[in-house]
């Protein structure tokens, strides 16, 4: 007796469209000519330098899921991936600012007001206007419900007082999506930077992702007009932020793909050209050993990204569930790829003066930022356990 | 099924308490999170095919089952 034949998902081809390979190898082109002999200086500045802000801009990278009618690339899910893991292989700092300029250009598309959008939208879309999210409080992390700042109505505007650390590319941002506790619960707000007790600080360096800019808002009786306030008051965490991480965490995905590609690519080569006592390293049974892991992780992530793109642009409600295994799954892989990466370059490795370490520093971020792995793992199981619970009672529901 | 019946097998994945189900506050308790209200709209915009907005954004809209039967009725109208 034959099996049952088994449904095929339109959203589940393995490979990339003509299209796509065509989009992949412009966007690693432009990474290849203008961020990639520059990586390490970004690094040791601990700054992307305007120009490339600007570029990135003129090629509609930094939200280039936007359509077209609003000014921006009108990319795929899976061509916006492409892009964030180009981008990361290229130098994860700078595919950051495209990470959080993009939450806050789909926050603003996707609940802000008819009058927010017609003003942001297309400014976003094209760069003209950098957005930062602001979230992160000092002692708000992962437990966003703990956010402390407050905002007062008064009129026809908020006051928002309250901290915000860690904003990445909070330094040079026109434009930060804050979020304040308003009397109807979690809400969020457009703060433009020269609002009136808006001060900006620089946060100290962390170990990855060093040229992100971070920065720490102090806002101390902010002014806010109430036409900036971003979907309705009370759904600021529910559904405005929620929606950000989300496709936020759908670019570290990608990005930690970028980085685990840039770390096994110099793996390879390192592998292929260097001797120890007459034999090349990759002639070495524990060599192959790491890289056989590498390739196997690697091969897994991309499957992985293109599962959750795929379904993403198919509105699958499922592409939720898809990008938390993603981003849990890529974020783990790249730490795992450049860490062997690390260990085959040996000494040299360890030198700031090859990309590896740099690779290594930054994935190892990628599994703190837009959900750390422990708060993945809960939403994670609680997704199979309510797929299980379903399931359950579907067939309870067909029982006679 | 029809626009009841899809809403609510959706929600068994969170609870198959018939109590909850029913009941008029979906997110008293703690076992539907607010930080799954974005499930709840991807679900709702494939299932029924329509788009959730800003104007949309009213408690009344996704705290019970009846709620969602509205919004949805009212969205497709």
């Amino acid at each position: 007796m034959s099996a049952p034949p088994v449904a095929v998902e339109a959203s589940s081809r393995l490979a990339l469209t003509p299209l796509e390979a065509e989009q992949q190898a412009a966007f690693q082109a432009f990474v290849a000519d203008e961020i990639t002999p520059y990586a390490e200086d970004f690094e040791a500045s601990a700054r992307v330098p305007p120009e490339l802000c600007r570029r990135l801009a003129e090629e509609g990278y930094l939200a280039s899921f936007v359509p077209e009618k609003s000014g921006g690339r009108g990319l795929s899910m899976v061509a916006h991936g492409l892009l964030q893991a180009a981008l990361a292989q290229g130098s994860a700092s700078v595919q950051s600012l495209s990470t959080v300029h993009g939450m806050v250009a789909l926050a603003v598309l996707r609940w802000g007001s008819p009058a927010l959008k017609e003003r942001f939208v297309t400014p976003l879309a094209k760069g003209d206007v950098l957005g930062a999210f602001a979230l992160t409080e000092p002692g708000a992390g992962s437990d966003v419900q703990a956010i402390e700042t407050t905002a007062q109505a008064d009129g026809d505007a908020f006051v928002i007082t309250g901290q915000k650390r860690w904003v990445s590319f909070g330094q040079i941002a026109d434009l930060f999506l804050v979020f304040a506790r308003s009397e109807e619960g979690p809400t969020a707000f457009l703060v433009p930077w020269d609002t009136e007790g808006l001060t900006i600080r620089p946060s100290p360096l962390t170990l990855g992702l060093r040229a992100a800019m971070l920065a720490d808002l102090d806002l101390q009786g902010c002014r806010v007009p109430r036409e900036n306030l971003v979907g309705r008051a009370g759904f600021g965490l529910s559904h405005v932020a929620a929606s950000a991480l989300e496709l936020g965490r759908y670019a570290v995905a990608w990005a930690s793909l970028g980085i685990a590609e840039a770390a096994f690519a110099a793996s390879v080569k390192h592998a292929s050209e260097r001797r120890q006592r007459g034999v090349l390293l990759g002639d070495h049974q524990l060599v192959r050993r790491r890289l056989a892991d590498s390739a196997t992780l690697l091969d897994a992530t991309r499957l992985l990204c293109l599962r959750a793109g795929l379904r993403r642009e198919a509105r699958e409600p499922s592409a939720l569930a898809d990008t938390l295994t993603a981003k849990y799954f890529a974020s783990r892989a790249a730490r795992q790829i450049a860490d062997h990466a690390v260990q085959i370059h040996g000494a040299e490795g360890l030198s700031d003066e090859h990309p590896v370490q740099r690779c290594f520093r930054d994935a190892r971020v990628m599994e703190i930022i837009e959900g750390s792995s422990e708060v993945l793992e809960l939403l994670i199981a609680e997704h199979a356990l309510g797929d299980h619970r379903a399931r359950v009672a579907r067939v309870d529901g067909e029982s006679p | 099924m029809d626009e009841r019946q899809r809403i609510r097998a959706h929600l068994t994945r969170f609870s198959c308490d018939e109590a909850w189900l029913g009941s008029e506050d979906l997110f008293a308790g703690g076992v539907l999170d607010s930080m799954m209200a974005v499930e709840l709209v991807a679900f709702l915009e494939k299932s029924f095919t329509i788009t959730i907005d800003e104007d949309d954004l009213e408690l009344a809209n996704f705290r019970s089952v009846e709620g969602m039967v509205r919004l949805v009725l009212r969205k497709r109208s």
